[in-house]
């Protein structure tokens, strides 16, 4: 009964191959994660380029090495306080755990001869008791991390300087070599030094804990909030515990690293004002004393720009007075370019995000007589159904005995119980934002769900998902695998499923946000049940809604919102792209589903004014206005009022059902003819309504109309 | 008034001379001043900014000008990793002199050895660790130590009619100079069981913690008799605190110094009374010719070290004070 | 106008919390039962303790460590802190000690030393207020900065400044302004009054303990906290240049080593915080600086008179502080559902 539908002589719909906007390119890579340690980056970035530029052999290789052995120390005990950081308390106490580490070291190989094994095992027990003390107070004691680790840092000064002053002229005078205790120091391995190589496996152990390991995401749990972890069963102060003596371990580990290379200890002046020098890498690096963040590499970058900037100067011969106001200016300007692009960043990707064009949907064609104002309100002879009791249902949907099936807000799927309609009850507990519906040949339900992919419910309420991400898509600044905004879904005749992702710029919350931009932000996708494959149909299409197979089953109709037009694909010549099979609507399509006749219903979800229908011709009005005028006094699309067209199997409007002024449907989303009833469903409607249709097939069903007549 | 040369000075610079010759005459070469020009020498002292290292810059790098080599100073400012940083590219840059201001005895050893092995001369300032190199060029702090403690014992002693109580004010107990200084004065103070030494408490090198140190000692000995500070900067600050005291005529304060005109101020303020003075702008001239031989090839003969022991100047205040035994900057 | 009527209320919570009514006072009350045991136990076994003499060495030693602490607590009250303290002491002095050694007249040289402190001061208040760096952060750099510079620009690379006893403005610092009662403290009188002005009578002391209890609050409500924190980092800023010229004046140096080995830094928190002074700010007052320094002070002098080496000094310091944090967080335990990461 349907009409033949010729493909070939519609009007081509052109449809981008790329979208290319330097702003969006911007907003992308501000909204990246790395971009946060960007400003770190380049501070490097600039004081490598300025000391190749000023200096001749900086960077050769025995300088490298010289570097590479003599800064492995430094950048452990960076390690070792971004631990403590992380976990949010601070370790003042390293500078002194460090003196106190190596001379322990130097104690147990002078004066006491043991084996280098045993003289690394018992430093690293020095280390551990430093940090085991650290714990108890500032742990499991729960003091404040300040004033503790300074209590510590001075007592364990102290004690260094005591037992120090007691054996040094001792240990200066000892004469024991060893080749172990030699080569730690001193030698190379692959020509990268020891020391180097025991900053790099710790940096790759800590890289480890912190993304891999339970402990460390305890650590980094404890330091994002204390309050939170704890609630979430997380052992708050044995993880700071531990993180305080694992810190206090890496230091120990530095200052073995120390005694072996120098092999002697200054009582004056080992580890004195180490903890600040640690500290303002670890900020310079962090941007900030952030805890719950624990990322070794950033610190590094932190740590090497400082120690470069510091050695290069004192290298090139600079006195102590000069090298510190420039230490100091640099540090203080790294820090407030930092600072200021960090609290600046999300205003800059909040005024970049929104990126608009301009956007003509035509003027409004084959409309005469069936304007609102040319004809009865035939919508307020509707039946409210369920009033108060369904959340938004975005689609219906009927199976072969009439009941009635719809999401709601809170992420269910409903039923809603034939003939009565009165009896609602949860068929299944999904989540997200259930939106489109269909059911499959084994009458199946499946749906879109916004933020969450396409689902598959049986009648028995079991949820499996079917795909929730397709291939990211070329040049992509953005990972944009992921299914943003599942919307509506149709099943084809080889049971594959055609879905669309209306925007993959917003969520569901603020989707009318796509409108304002009015890019070709969405696409259609189709998942192959059999080899469960997902597969972008057609990218770069403008919020394609609704989605409808044919009458013939050869053809596919996707409405394209924001572009007032519903464009049509052949299902044997996907790659050929769409063509319009009707444009020039008097409102924004969002649905389409089959009629009894052989035509389409459409569902309109705000109708267009002119007003608006200007403003998206002007993009920098638009972009104007979202920067400046707060966003409850925006022009926007009407997205409130709408209504239902019907269109015969060509795509030519022959009917349209308005509301009345006074409701009671406002907005129309979704709209399922059933055995001579249309039901309608609305995303912001509280209800569904049942209008009676005349002259329409009274034993036509959906179901029927897809798979046959099954019972 | 010079003090006499000691006989290891003497020993010590006859043999750096013939060794100097015979250096000079096996490589057969003909004039000094063209020869080293444009050789490299590096300084790391231990921090620049006192006059210690200032006034031995300034004779070095006069000297440098002199005769045409280069002379790289780096400042570590107080720091002692980052000296053992900066001296470790200085050894892969190979200069031809490494001039290194030891800290302690032990800290950089392995470094000179490093440097010697790799065909780098260095000089070691003032202090001398306990790695041989090729030369060392400083004052002989037992003996200043000893010396120091004699004079007390002659003021403080046995038949000087005073308590003999002795406040010691050392930078660091474990500095190395700070050590020397103390061993040789107790070892003097020993054989001399009259003397009561009733503090012995490091400054830290500042002067504001001796003053502190010296104001709460007073109260407790107000019959003190001599102060014995290891530096005279910080041992100001001691002296300070006995002028307050209005104790100055009868409290004798002894330091040891580089000997710039400050200290000679302070002499002539009634803070100090005695300073043994290693005079830091002569060291510097022994160091600048320490350079101009090593960088000429001169060596000891059987390979130990060359060494010159820094003469002492006293200033002492009274009738004999004579202020030209201060250098100015 | 709202906010106005709202700081009356604020004033009185502060002030009662200033009395010590809330548990805030327990510390500060245990720390003077130890110092008093201590001043007992050293009048017994150590001779010339407690002799009108000894009072007033400990009086002038701890001059400028109180002034110093006066600083730091005003900063902390206010949770901040102010690490460049000690820098701003030593450059504070320099420019003074400079400038009077040149010639100048000792009152041009205060007025050019206070301008200079103030745009410090300034400097630390606009990188913490304006520009949004932590505090702890902001003044390590800045200490670093201000060290160097004045180093360069005033001392020519110099660490030491040795000052001649004989200038006068040098001798009036050290000597006696009354009978009996010598400059150093005599300025340290005029700084706790006017620390204690500041905190308890100026409108400014309000908003300092109302940022101290709940700095997002504290905005909120439209006090000018930036301007306040601007005074605070000032207020710090000059009670650290009296501090600079008390000691430079007595010990005849100014000395930028000082600066780097930390210890008097570390003093100067140890005092503000055993008087009882939490270091998240919102309670305290003059009184808690005058038990933590008197602990120290006492601590220190007998100390010395019993020739304990400094080293033994520091490592009893540090285990008085963390056995008064252990005893303090067990009368005082921190409220884990409220325990938030800021917290150190």
């Amino acid at each position: 009964m349907s009409a033949q539908i010729d493909f070939a002589s519609l009007p081509k719909q052109h449809v981008p191959l790329w979208v290319v906007s330097p702003r969006r390119i911007l907003a992308d890579i501000l909204a990246k994660g790395w971009i946060e340690s960007t400003i770190p980056f380049l501070a490097l970035l600039c004081v490598l380029v300025g000391i190749a530029l000023t200096t001749n052999d900086y960077f050769s290789p025995a300088n490298l090495q010289n570097l590479a052995q003599y800064s492995a120390d430094g950048g452990l005990v960076v390690l070792a306080l971004l631990i403590v950081v992380a976990a949010g308390g601070i370790d003042l106490s390293v500078g002194s755990n460090f003196a106190m580490s190596a001379f322990v070291a130097l104690y147990c190989f002078h004066i006491l001869g043991l084996p280098v094994p045993a003289v690394l095992a018992l430093t690293l027990a020095a280390g551990a008791a430093v940090g085991i003390a650290n714990g108890i107070v500032a742990g499991l004691l729960g003091c404040g991390a300040l004033l503790t680790t300074l209590g510590t840092m001075i007592t364990v000064r102290a004690l260094f300087a005591l037992a120090a002053q007691a054996e040094l002229v001792e240990i200066s005078t000892s004469s024991r070599t060893d080749d172990l205790w030699d080569w730690i120091g001193f030698e190379k391995f692959l020509s990268v030094p020891i020391g180097a190589w025991c900053l790099i496996t710790v940096s790759v152990l800590v890289f480890v804990l912190f993304r891999q390991l339970r402990f460390g995401w305890h650590i980094l749990a404890v330091g994002g909030n204390r309050k939170a972890a704890r609630h979430g069963g997380i052992p708050v102060r044995t993880t700071v515990f531990l993180a305080y003596l694992l810190a206090g371990l890496i230091v120990g580990l530095a200052g073995f690293l120390f005694a072996a290379r120098q092999n002697s200890i200054s009582v004056a002046d080992t580890g004195i004002g180490m903890e600040f020098f640690a500290l303002t890498a670890l900020v310079v690096g962090l941007g900030g004393f952030v805890p719950g963040k624990g990322s070794p590499v950033t610190a590094l970058i932190g740590f090497a720009t400082i120690y470069l900037l510091n050695n290069a100067m004192i290298n090139a011969g600079y006195r102590g007075d000069f090298v510190q106001i420039w230490m100091g200016g640099i540090i203080i300007l790294i820090l407030t370019i930092d600072v200021r692009f960090r609290k600046n960043r999300h205003r800059l990707l909040a005024s970049t995000y929104l990126d608009p064009v301009a956007l003509d949907a035509g003027s409004v064609q084959g409309m005469n007589g069936l304007m609102p104002n040319e004809m009865e309100p035939k919508l307020s002879a509707a039946e409210i159904l369920a009033s108060g009791r369904v959340d938004g249902p975005e689609d219906v949907i009927l199976d072969a005995e009439g009941n009635l099936y719809c999401g709601n807000r809170n992420g269910c799927i409903l039923k809603i119980a034939a003939p009565a309609y009165t009896d609602v009850s949860v068929l299944a507990k999904i989540g997200g934002r259930p939106l489109g519906l269909a059911f499959d040949r084994e009458g199946r339900i499946v749906t879109c769900v916004a933020g969450m992919g396409l689902i598959r419910v049986t009648m028995e309420g079991a949820v499996e998902l079917l795909t929730d991400e397709t291939s990211r898509s070329l040049f992509s600044v953005q990972d944009d695998t992921a299914i943003r905004m599942a919307d509506d879904l149709d099943i084809g005749p080889d049971g594959t499923i055609y879905f669309t992702d209306a925007t993959k710029r917003y969520d569901i919350d603020n989707w009318g946000l796509d409108l304002l931009e009015g890019r070709p932000n969405g696409r259609l996708l189709s998942f192959d049940p059999k080899t469960r494959k997902t597969r972008t149909v057609c990218d770069n299409l403008l919020f394609p809604n609704g989605v409808c197979l044919t009458h013939d089953g050869k053809h596919l109709l996707v409405a394209s919102t924001w572009a007032c037009s519903i464009l049509i694909f052949d299902l044997a010549r996907l790659s050929d792209g769409p063509r319009v099979f009707l444009n020039g609507l008097p409102g924004y399509p969002d649905n389409i589903n089959r009629a009894s006749d052989g035509g389409y219903w459409v569902a309109l979800a705000g109708m267009r004014n002119p007003v608006f229908d200007k403003v998206l011709k002007h993009p920098e009005l638009r972009r104007r206005m979202t920067r400046r005028v707060p966003p409850t006094n925006w022009l926007f699309g009407n997205l409130n009022i709408g209504g239902v067209l019907k269109t015969d199997g060509l795509g030519k409007v022959v009917d349209a059902l308005w509301d009345a002024p006074d409701g009671p449907l406002y907005m129309i989303t979704s709209m399922r003819e059933h055995e001579g009833s249309l039901f309608l469903g609305g995303v912001t409607n509280d209800k569904i309504g049942r209008l009676a249709l005349e002259g329409a097939d009274a034993r036509w069903t959906g179901p029927a109309s897809y798979w046959g007549r099954t019972g | 008034m010079v003090y006499k040369f000691g006989n290891r000075v003497r020993n010590a610079a006859i043999a750096l001379l013939v060794g100097a010759s015979v250096a000079l005459g096996s490589a057969g070469t003909t004039s000094a001043g063209t020869d080293i020009a444009g050789k490299k020498v590096i300084f790391i002292p231990i921090a620049m900014g006192i006059s210690l290292t200032e006034g031995w810059a300034r004779r070095m790098k006069e000297d440098a000008a002199l005769h045409g080599y280069t002379l790289e100073i780096r400042d570590p400012a107080f720091s002692s990793s980052a000296m053992a940083e900066l001296l470790a590219k200085a050894i892969s840059e190979k200069p031809d002199v490494l001039v290194v201001h030891n800290p302690t005895v032990q800290l950089l050893a392995r470094q000179i050895k490093q440097a010697e092995a790799a065909g780098i001369k260095v000089l070691q300032l003032n202090l001398q660790s306990n790695q041989p190199s090729s030369a060392f060029v400083g004052a002989n702090w037992t003996r200043i130590g000893h010396d120091v403690a004699e004079d007390i014992v002659k003021e403080c002693g046995a038949g000087s009619g005073k308590s003999g109580k002795v406040a010691i004010i050392p930078g660091q107990l474990t500095a190395a100079d700070s050590v020397m200084l103390n061993d040789a004065a107790f070892k003097v103070f020993k054989d001399h069981p009259e003397i009561q030494v009733v503090s012995n408490q490091a400054s830290d090198w500042e002067p504001e913690k001796a003053r502190q140190i010296t104001a709460t000692v007073l109260q407790q000995h107000p019959d003190l008799c001599a102060i014995f500070g290891h530096w005279d900067v910080h041992t100001m600050g001691a002296g300070h605190a006995v002028k307050d005291a209005g104790l100055e005529d009868k409290v004798l304060v002894y330091a040891t110094g580089g000997g710039d005109n400050v200290t000679c101020k302070a002499v002539e303020d009634k803070i100090l009374d005695r300073v043994w003075s290693y005079d830091a702008d002569g060291q510097g001239r022994d160091a600048a010719t320490m350079i101009d031989l090593l960088l000429q090839g001169a060596s000891a003969k059987d390979g130990s070290m060359l060494s010159v022991d820094s003469p002492l100047k006293i200033i002492k205040a009274g009738p004999t004070y004579d202020p030209s035994l201060c250098w100015k900057m | 106008m709202p906010g106005v009527r709202m700081v009356p209320a604020m004033t009185e919570t502060a002030l009662s919390k200033m009395v010590g009514r809330r548990e805030g006072g327990i510390l500060e009350r245990v720390v003077l039962a130890v110092t008093f045991g201590l001043v007992v136990i050293f009048t017994l076994f150590i001779d010339g303790f407690a002799t009108a003499g000894n009072l007033r060495v400990v009086l002038s030693n701890s001059a400028s460590l109180v002034m110093l602490s006066c600083g730091m607590a005003v900063v902390i009250i206010s949770r901040g802190l102010d690490l460049s303290l000690i820098a701003q002491m030593v450059a504070g002095a320099t420019i003074f000690s400079v400038m009077v050694s040149g010639g100048s007249p000792a009152s041009l040289a205060l007025l050019v030393a206070v301008v200079a402190m103030a745009t410090v001061g300034f400097v630390n208040a606009f990188l913490i207020a304006y520009v949004g760096i932590s505090a702890m952060l902001a003044t390590l750099a800045s200490a670093m900065f201000v060290t160097g510079v004045f180093r360069f620009a005033i001392l020519r690379g110099e660490f030491i400044l040795l000052l001649p006893k004989s200038n006068p403005a040098v001798m009036f610092l050290a000597g006696n302004i009354l009978p009996g009662v010598t400059v150093p403290v005599a300025l340290m009188i005029v700084t706790l009054v006017a620390t204690a002005l500041l905190l308890r009578v100026s409108t400014a002391g309000s908003v300092i303990y109302a940022m101290g209890d709940n700095y997002q609050a504290a905005r909120l409500t439209g006090l000018p906290v930036r301007r306040t924190t601007v005074i605070v980092y000032v207020f710090a800023s000059i009670t650290a240049l009296l501090a600079g010229l008390v000691t430079s004046a007595a010990s005849g140096a100014v000395d930028f080593r000082t600066v780097s080995s930390g210890t008097l830094l570390f003093d100067v928190i140890l005092v503000v915080v055993l008087g009882g002074i939490p270091l998240r700010g919102g309670r305290g007052g003059i009184r808690n600086i005058l038990i933590g320094a008197a602990l120290i002070a006492i601590l220190r002098n007998g100390m010395t008179l019993m020739n304990f080496t400094t080293q033994t000094q520091d490592a009893l310091r540090g285990v008085v502080l963390i056995l008064a944090i252990v005893i303090d967080n067990y009368l005082n335990p921190r409220d884990t559902e409220t325990d938030t990461v800021g917290d150190l």
